[in-house]
């Protein structure tokens, strides 16, 4: 018993250490494998060398490669071991990785490294490296790539990118080469490329001549390759020759829906009146409401007589869904000479057909009070009819009509349904159609309603953005910034524009927060919000965040950077562009854009004038989208310079941006412009443009 | 005869021009150089303008705006044409800034009558705030 007891002592103790002596050894074993995963894991090793190291990624292994967009965000510091990534790692994934990064920044250092590679062995890598070259043109390029479209053993998928590279490059050799290729019949057993060799002869069709460009538009149209005449029925609409007519009016007839209205459109931009009598002819036999409507509004462009006796029989056709489209197409042509044909589908016994007359009439354009009376007193009975769905559209063209004058009835009539009446569901959304009518006409009676749903983030457009921003008080300011403290973050520009008290505060607490994860949404919320209520005082804070490699953060840092005052930001801002990746900067123009206070704008449009002139198109375009925004009366020249650049990308790009920046007076300026362009092409292109806008 | 050398040298290297140039466009039917005649330009801002305020109705079409604007714009003495923000083609409310050195305001109406149905002068058009913005 003695002996026992002298042992139990030690024994218990031992047992009771023994858990945390093996979790020790545990430990002493497993630590440090673990603290080198944390320090040393593979991909953050790399990562972190690759601005330094070109040769980092040469003997790296899939498994360890960084993803691209972390890498992306070095920008063109990366560029140096991307290219030796391309030309000296052994895996193939991997070199196709650094193409598709190579193409993404854009960067001209990498355009050697990227013809050289022209010849790997790999076909995915030489597609990814043509698509490559295609992001930055240059004559160099073209004779690698058309001695690689030769090669007898070259495959259709490395053929077809070169096909498409082809038309960024804007050279007379690749001129030369399309057509030839355009000409030249395939074999039966190989793909058709004629429709994107066509795709890139049309984007060199500011270095061809006019004749010699719709004799090969003329050609297309008569191939037996339905894509490529679908190809050249587009770029007939662009070309509007009259020489193009007798090769559109048989496809009025072709097998492919998608033609047949290509080529009805392109016929009524034309304009040309040889083509009245076919587009007549072939209105009896259309069986499409599309294809209607496009022959309709063709007619209407060339011969109005024509039109309106054609449009006489179909308001009149035994069958509603054609009698429906006549009453579009009316109300589209917007002529109160319309109008008697209008009143006859009024009458009409499909509900539809009234539908489409109710709205059609709204849409007419009375010259005088006689004729406004004389629509207005059509639609009275609707108003006031049994028919909900009429109702509801005869109220809205009874207010169009009176040029805005009946919100009454929008409100009281729409407004106020009663949901016992007409179900819930209905009522809903008739009420919800109402109030953004009288939201836009700045009736104060819906109010509630509107906070309520820009609130919910069910309304929040710019138009009841801008209701609510102007009926804010105090209370409706709280409500604002709690929303976006929540994460409502289709609040910020009203938190930015009605800066409530405590915003700032709560924006500077939600970028700490977020201080370890600099990439996050919070943390480039939150900067836009410090840059636009603008208290200097956090400045010191938003510089400190700018110190990361993460492009994107930075340049939102810069830019609340200069929104606080900070006028040092704008070379910050023009570097950090300069080292973006060139699919990064169409985003980056909204960013920068922002800053739109008077005192930033000074210190960054002489900057950005200088970068307008940069010898990389992607980067001088994206200055001038900027600046655009802030001063289109002078930055549109930059854009026209832009559509008639001897490169083709260039066009493109200017394209992109003027189709993409909002406003009126955008608009002004490029009719302005399209009014006095004396050069074929760029007028096209503007025209194109404007069509866009509009539509 | 010096000269004269000279001469035939000038005319061969004249010819050789155009026979390269003839090689650079025949095989693609291109055209070399640029076709522009005509542009529009930068004016700048302080150049003298002045702004006419019209109620005009045009002639109904779907873009009869457009259809007005590429029309007027012709006028080099046009500088800006600013609707209001309705839809429609009757009593629009636009705003002509134009530049009176060389564009006369009478001439420029008689212009907006010709392309209009119906003209009168009219008060500053009543355009929404946000509509007027670039």
């Amino acid at each position: 018993m003695k002996t026992f007891s002298s042992w139990f002592g030690p024994l218990t103790l031992t047992l009771g250490l023994l858990p945390a002596a093996l979790g020790l050894v545990q430990a002493y074993r497993i630590a440090p494998t673990e603290a080198a995963g944390r320090a040393e894991n593979p991909r953050a090793r790399v990562l972190a060398k690759i601005p330094d190291d070109p040769t980092v990624l040469i003997n790296v292994k899939y498994r360890d490669l960084p993803a691209s967009p972390d890498i992306l965000e070095w920008g063109k510091r990366s560029t140096a071991a991307l290219e030796r990534c391309l030309a000296d790692n052994v895996e193939a994934g991997i070199r196709i990785q650094c193409a598709v990064m190579l193409n993404a920044l854009g960067d001209r250092r990498a355009l050697g490294t990227l013809q050289t590679a022209l010849e790997d062995w790999d076909e995915n890598v030489r597609v990814e490296v043509v698509r490559a070259l295609g992001r930055m043109p240059d004559p160099s390029s073209v004779a690698p790539l058309l001695a690689l479209y030769r090669r007898s053993d070259e495959t259709f998928s490395v053929r077809y990118a070169i096909l498409q590279t082809l038309s960024s490059l804007s050279d007379q050799r690749v001129v030369r080469f399309l057509r030839t290729e355009m000409a030249t019949e395939p074999d039966d057993d190989e793909p058709d490329i004629r429709p994107v060799a066509f795709r890139s002869l049309w984007a060199h069709r500011h270095l061809m001549g006019r004749a010699t460009l719709v004799g090969d538009v003329r050609k297309a149209l008569r191939s037996d390759n339905d894509a490529l005449v679908y190809e050249a029925t587009l770029a007939s609409t662009e070309l509007r020759s009259n020489r193009l007519v007798d090769a559109l009016v048989p496809l009025m007839g072709h097998k492919r829906e998608g033609v047949r209205n290509k080529a009805v459109y392109a016929l009524g931009r034309i304009g040309d009146r040889k083509a009245t009598k076919a587009l007549l002819a072939r209105l009896p036999k259309v069986r499409e409401s599309r294809m209607l409507n496009n022959i309709a509004f063709a007619l209407e462009r060339l011969d109005k007589s024509a039109f309106y006796e054609a449009i006489d029989d179909l308001a009149t056709h035994k069958q509603a869904v054609i009698r429906l489209n006549a009453a579009f197409v009316l109300g589209d042509v917007r002529d109160p000479q319309g109008l008697p044909l209008l009143k006859t589908a009024l009458a009409d016994a499909s509900e539809y057909v009234k539908t489409s007359a109710v709205v059609a009439v709204g849409k007419l354009d009375a010259a005088d009070a006689a004729q406004r009376e004389e629509a207005l007193r059509a639609l009275a009975p609707f108003v006031t009819g049994d028919s909900l769905t009429l109702r509801e559209h005869a109220i809205y063209a009874t207010h169009q009509l009176s040029e805005g004058g009946r919100l009454d009835l929008i409100h009281d009539k729409l407004f106020q349904i009663d949901p016992k009446k007409y179900g819930r569901g209905v009522a809903r959304g008739i009420r919800y159609r109402a109030a953004m009518a009288l939201a836009e006409a700045g009736d104060d009676r819906v109010r509630a309603y509107v906070v309520d749903c820009v609130l919910g983030g069910s309304c929040a457009t710019p138009t009841t953005r801008a209701y609510v921003t102007a009926r804010a008080d105090p209370s409706l300011r709280g409500q604002v910034l709690l929303g976006w403290a929540r994460g409502k973050y289709w609040l910020t520009g009203m938190t930015s524009t009605l800066a409530p008290p405590g915003a700032q505060p709560l924006a500077k607490a939600m970028l700490e927060d977020a201080w370890p994860a600099p990439r996050s949404r919070n943390t480039r919320e939150a900067l836009l919000v410090l840059g636009s209520i603008g208290d200097a005082q956090v400045l010191p804070l938003v510089q400190r965040r700018t110190n990361v490699r993460f492009l994107r953060t930075k340049l939102q840092g810069h830019v609340a950077r200069i929104r606080l005052g900070d006028p040092a930001a704008s070379d910050d801002i023009v570097s950090t562009l300069e080292q973006m990746p060139a699919d990064w900067l169409l985003a980056a123009v909204g960013t920068v854009a922002a800053a739109d206070q008077p005192e930033a704008r000074a210190a960054l449009v002489p900057k950005l004038e200088a970068l307008q002139k940069n010898a990389d198109a992607n980067l001088a375009l994206a200055a001038a989208a900027i600046h655009l925004r802030w001063d289109p009366d002078r930055a549109v020249f930059r854009m026209l310079e832009g559509l008639r650049a001897a490169s083709g990308q260039e066009r493109r790009l200017a394209e992109r941006y003027l189709r993409r920046t909002r406003g009126q007076r955008v608009t002004a300026l490029l009719r302005r412009a399209l009014a006095r362009e004396g050069d074929d092409d760029v007028a096209a292109r503007l025209r194109v443009i404007l069509d866009r806008r509009r539509g | 005869m010096k000269a004269l050398l000279r001469s035939v040298a000038r005319g061969v290297g004249i010819v050789a021009a155009l026979g390269l140039v003839a090689c650079q466009t025949g095989g693609s039917g291109a055209a070399v150089g640029p076709k522009t005649s005509s542009r529009d330009v930068y004016v700048p801002a302080d150049v003298a303008r002045s702004e006419v305020v019209l109620r005009v109705s045009l002639p109904p079409a779907a873009d009869c705006e457009e259809r007005f604007d590429l029309e007027l714009y012709r006028e080099r003495g046009v500088d800006l044409i600013d609707w209001d923000a309705r839809s429609g083609c009757s009593g629009r409310g636009v705003d002509i800034t134009y530049f009176p050195e060389r564009l006369p305001e009478p001439r420029l109406l008689e212009r907006v009558r010709e392309l209009a149905t119906d003209v009168a002068p009219a008060p500053r058009p009543d355009v929404a705030p946000e509509a007027k913005k670039p």
